[in-house]
Order: C-alpha cells, then sequence, then structure tokens
C-alpha cells in the first residue's frame, strides 16, 4: 500500500531532471549561435567549459537519480517486508481467533444438545406420564362400554325374546286367518267356475243350437238351389211356348184368387 | 180414345207390337204421300206394305181396315202421327215377366186371355229366367207378385231336408 506513492514519486522526479536537461541543452545552443558569432574563442571556452559543467550536473542528476531509485528500491522492499509480516500476522490472528470462535460455537451446539435431549427426555416422560393417564381413561371408558354393551345384550335378548313370541303369536293368528281366507277364496272360486262353466255351457249350447240351424238352413238353401237350378234347367227344355203361356195364366189365376189382381 | 187406336188396339196386345205397328204406319202412308201426288189407292197400299212389313204385321197390316188409311195427306200426316202415339202413351200397361220368349200366337192368345179376363188392354211383356214354371207381374199399386218354381219351393223351404233326415 505504501510502496505506489514513492514509486509515483520517483517517476516524477526523472521527469522533471529530463525537462531541465532539455531546457538547459536549448539554453546552451542559444547561448553558443550567440557567442561563436561575437567571439569564437570566448564561446568555445564556453561550450567547453559549459559541457563539462553540464556533464557534472547530468553525473550529478545521475548519481542523486541512482540514489533515489536504490533508496526507493529499497523502501519498497522494506514495505513490502513489512506487509508481508502484517499480513503473516493478521493471518495468525484470524486463525486464532477463529479457533476460538469455533471452540465456542461447538461449545454452545453442545450445550444446545445438551438442553435440546433434556427437553426431549422431560417432553418424552411428560409424554408417557399423559399416555399412562389416558390409556388409563381409556381402560375405564372401556370398562364402561364393556358394562353398558352386556346391558344393552342383555336388554336387546329380553327384547327379541319378547318381540318373538309376540311375533310368533301374531304369526300363527295371520296363518289362521290365511287359512280362513284362502279356505273361503277357494270355495268362491270353485262356486264362480262351476257358474261360469254352466254359463258357459248353456251359451255353447244355445250356441250349438242356433249353429246347427244355421246350418240346416245353409243346408236347405244349397239344397233348394241345387233342385230350382235343375228343374228350371229341365222344364226350359222340356216345356213349349204354349206351355209357359199356360203356366203363367195359372200365376195370374193364383194372384187373382189371393185378391191381387 | 180414336176410332184409329181402337182399330189398331183390336189386334196388338203388347206395348212394343203397338210402337212397332204406329211406326210402320207412318212410314208406309209417308212412302206413299210422298211419293203419289194423289190420294193412295189400295192396291198400291198392299204394295207397299208388302214391302216395309214381314210375319205377322204383314198379315195384320193387310187385314187392317180402310179407316186406318183415310182421310190422311201430306199435312195431315204429322199431326194424325202425333195424335196417334200420344193416344198410345194414354193406354194402361200391364207389366208381365216371362221365363221365355213366347212364340207370336202364343202372345196373342195370352193377351186375349188377359184382355178378357183381366181387362188388361195392354202388356209390357219382359224376359226373366228367374220366373220359370209360372211368372211374374208388376200390379196397378206399383206391388211386384211372381209365382214360379222359385216362389214355390221357397214357401216349402226346408221340407226337402227333412225328408233326407227322414231317411238318415
Amino acid at each position: 500500500m505504501n510502496t505506489l506513492p514513492f514509486f509515483e514519486l520517483m517517476i516524477g522526479i526523472l521527469f522533471g531532471l529530463v525537462v531541465a536537461m532539455i531546457i538547459l541543452l536549448l539554453l546552451q545552443v542559444r547561448s553558443n549561435r550567440h557567442i561563436s558569432q561575437l567571439t569564437f574563442p570566448a564561446y568555445e571556452y564556453v561550450i567547453k567549459r559549459t559541457e563539462h559543467e553540464a556533464d557534472e550536473i547530468i553525473k550529478k542528476a545521475q548519481a542523486e537519480a541512482r540514489s533515489i531509485i536504490t533508496a526507493a528500491e529499497t523502501e519498497a522492499r522494506t514495505q513490502a517486508a513489512r506487509h508481508v509480516v502484517e499480513i503473516k500476522e493478521a493471518e495468525a490472528m484470524y486463525a486464532t481467533e477463529l479457533k476460538q470462535y469455533y471452540a465456542e460455537a461447538a461449545s454452545a451446539i453442545t450445550k444446545n444438545q445438551t438442553e435440546g435431549i433434556a427437553t426431549i427426555q422431560a417432553l418424552q416422560n411428560d409424554i408417557a406420564v399423559a399416555i399412562k393417564s389416558q390409556e388409563s381413561n381409556l381402560r375405564t371408558a372401556a370398562d364402561r362400554a364393556k358394562t353398558a354393551w352386556d346391558h344393552i345384550t342383555t336388554q336387546l335378548a329380553a327384547v327379541a325374546q319378547t318381540q318373538t313370541e309376540a311375533i310368533t303369536t301374531d304369526l300363527q293368528t295371520l296363518s289362521k286367518d290365511l287359512v280362513n281366507s284362502v279356505n273361503s277364496a277357494k270355495a268362491a272360486h270353485a262356486q264362480a267356475i262351476s257358474d261360469q262353466i254352466s254359463a258357459s255351457m248353456s251359451r255353447i249350447e244355445s250356441e250349438l243350437v242356433a249353429y246347427q240351424k244355421g246350418r240346416q238352413a245353409v243346408l236347405d238353401e244349397h239344397i233348394e238351389k241345387l233342385v230350382e237350378s235343375v228343374t228350371a234347367e229341365v222344364l226350359h227344355h222340356s216345356l213349349t211356348s204354349a206351355d209357359h203361356a199356360a203356366l203363367a195364366r195359372a200365376s195370374l189365376n193364383s194372384a187373382r184368387a189371393k185378391h191381387l189382381i | 180414345m180414336s176410332e184409329r187406336l181402337t182399330l189398331l188396339l183390336a189386334t196388338t196386345y203388347t206395348v212394343n207390337d203397338l210402337h212397332r205397328r204406329i211406326a210402320l204406319w207412318r212410314s208406309i202412308v209417308e212412302k206413299v204421300i210422298y211419293t203419289e201426288e194423289s190420294v193412295p189407292e189400295v192396291g198400291e197400299l198392299k204394295r207397299v206394305i208388302a214391302e216395309q212389313a214381314t210375319g205377322i204385321d204383314l198379315e195384320l197390316l193387310l187385314a187392317w181396315p180402310e179407316e186406318m188409311w183415310r182421310g190422311l195427306n201430306s199435312q195431315s200426316l204429322i199431326a194424325e202421327a202425333a195424335k196417334l202415339t200420344a193416344e198410345a202413351a194414354t193406354v194402361p200397361v200391364t207389366v208381365l215377366y216371362l221365363p221365355v220368349s213366347l212364340e207370336a200366337k202364343d202372345v196373342s192368345e195370352l193377351a186375349q186371355w188377359c184382355r178378357t179376363e183381366y181387362r188388361i188392354p195392354l202388356l209390357d211383356i219382359r224376359i226373366n229366367p228367374q220366373v220359370i214354371g209360372g211368372c211374374g207381374v208388376v200390379l196397378g199399386n206399383a206391388t211386384y207378385y211372381e209365382q214360379s218354381l222359385h216362389t214355390l219351393l221357397s214357401q216349402r223351404s226346408g221340407e226337402i231336408t227333412k225328408i233326407i233326415n227322414s231317411y238318415v
């Protein structure tokens, strides 16, 4: 951190020396021109002297610059060595603090773990106590339920016995009623069937008589038509015109006998 | 009733004969009148009658007295014919159903008998084979009377089957 301003300072100094040397060179050139025009021997002497002085100045500046650079390098090394020492010290300090922090954290975790285990143990104890209490209550409730169930079972058995007896009595009464009803219905049906058969037989007999009469009429009509057709055929061929006229007269006479003419 | 119709009915007993003979009479008179300018003589009439009529009509028309043809000319013929047709339509007619068509002789005898016995002036004879063994007649009050084999059998319906059943 402290080496960076040092280097910048050194570079600034060198830059200033270079500028100063350039200015001196320019001044010397200008002076030499004027001196050579006026007094060349003096001028030459002055140039030699100035060059000598300039060389001295440059050597001095170079030596000073080298000394500055050397000092700067020395300072830089010193600073760097100091930074390394500081870093090592900081690392050692950090390592110590970290170990201490780890130790504290481990201690805290161990402490919390112990406390948690204790708390869990206490909770387990409480839960065990509560479970035992509930178990006791449940056992008490189960006992009560069993007692109630026994009571209900007894009551149901009694009710079932009573209902069974009542149903049996009702069924016996109902079966008697049913038997009586069935017997009555059977007798009524037998009578109805007998009446129906009698009515059917009577209707069948009347229909049979009507059928016989109808068939008799059809037979009569058929025979009469047969006889009539045969007789008519015979009469058409056997009777003469005079015979037909005579039959017509007989018919008209029958009409007069009935007072129709 | 005119003298001409009375003469016509004396030998005509059926409606068909009456109308046919009136038509013959008119036809004969028209032919004679419109072919001869003068009143026809009896000889000319007989010739035309022989041309127009046949059978029993020919015999009867030839036997008709002269009054049937007297007093006719082209002016009076149409009126006389119309008068005769109208009078013929007023003659009472009795419808008689016969099973067969009788001979002309038998028809005349039967009609004369009806005219004598029952005062039936004119017969309308129609044929119906169903009235075999007798006849049917439409009486004055529009009732039909029939006596035939069919009516006789109908009156004795069932007797045949009874006889048959008695033998079964």
